[in-house]
């Protein structure tokens, strides 16, 4: 079974691998003490050029063990317009989430 | 006082039902009065598929209760994740969801409270105005219709119905 950490970076991968418009996927991370859980939810924030902008509104997803997805997981999709605000802190993340580390397109889709 | 798992639940399997209707109406044609009739039930069962996703996010259940227009935005997101799930291969699946965007801004639009800052008074349930004209549904060509019936928007439906059982799966369990 992967680690939390390495799921999220092959669900990103995979993200990249079928989006087009998908530009940067980045970590969001809430208090340390809540990312320990062991059923804290991945959460991703997708920074995607065809997505329309209607704020944040993130939409969970189950585990699902049978395809190789062992953890809940959050997306959060938003235009590069939306994510400058989240930048410029005039678009705020719920619960307390911060912007954490950015997952980068996997080399070999960097060409395509 | 009920939990959002409720509530999610709730909307998923009304998804379900109005699924079920469009996909009644595509095995028995002659029964439909008309495409819009069929159109409104696959948008309102895009549109509880996503907000019952919303409601596991953590959107409280007033916010979405008497709002639309959430299905260009998230429908893409939900069929990406039935297409992971089910899909070991991903070639030719970044031409899908391309036309699941297209489609699901499309599907938006059919609801008549999405008007797109008027641009866009097309709908699948009452008149509008156009060039002067009143124009009914009955006799409107809408786009989703085509788009359903190309290969990618047949993978869509099937992705369609899987996010629907499988949420509904999920959230029974």
């Amino acid at each position: 079974m992967p680690t939390k950490d390495e799921e999220a970076m092959t669900l990103a991968e995979k993200h990249y691998q079928i989006e087009a418009g998908l530009t940067q996927i980045f970590r969001i991370t809430g208090s340390a003490e809540v990312e320990l859980r062991p059923l804290e939810p991945i959460k991703l924030l997708e920074v995607n050029e065809n997505t329309v902008p209607s704020g944040i509104m993130p939409i969970q997803f189950g585990p699902s063990p049978a395809s190789g997805l062992y953890y809940p997981s959050i997306i959060l999709e938003v235009t590069p317009d939306e994510f400058q605000r989240i930048q410029n802190q005039e678009l705020k993340l719920p619960n307390g989430w911060k912007v954490g580390d950015l997952i980068p397109r996997p080399s070999t889709e960097q060409g395509q | 006082m009920n939990e959002p798992t409720d509530w999610a639940l709730g909307y998923a399997q009304q998804a379900n039902a109005d699924s079920r209707a469009w996909e009644l109406y595509e095995q028995h044609p002659e029964a439909v009065a008309a495409e819009c009739h069929k159109l409104l039930f696959l948008q309102m069962a895009c549109e509880k598929l996503c907000k019952a996703h919303f409601i596991r996010g953590g959107t409280p259940v007033e916010v979405l209760q008497s709002s639309h227009g959430y299905v260009a935005k998230q429908l893409p997101t939900v069929i990406k994740r039935q297409i992971i799930l089910m899909r070991q291969n991903l070639n030719g699946m970044q031409g899908v969801l391309t036309l699941v965007r297209r489609l699901a801004e499309e599907i938006d639009v059919l609801n008549p409270s999405v008007r797109r800052d008027g641009r866009r008074p097309d709908n699948c349930e009452y008149p509008w105005e156009a060039g002067g004209q009143v124009v009914s549904p009955l006799n409107w060509r809408f786009h989703p219709l085509r788009l359903c019936n190309v290969p990618a928007g047949r993978t869509f439906i099937k992705l369609l119905r899987e996010a629907i059982d499988r949420i509904i799966d999920e959230l029974e369990h």
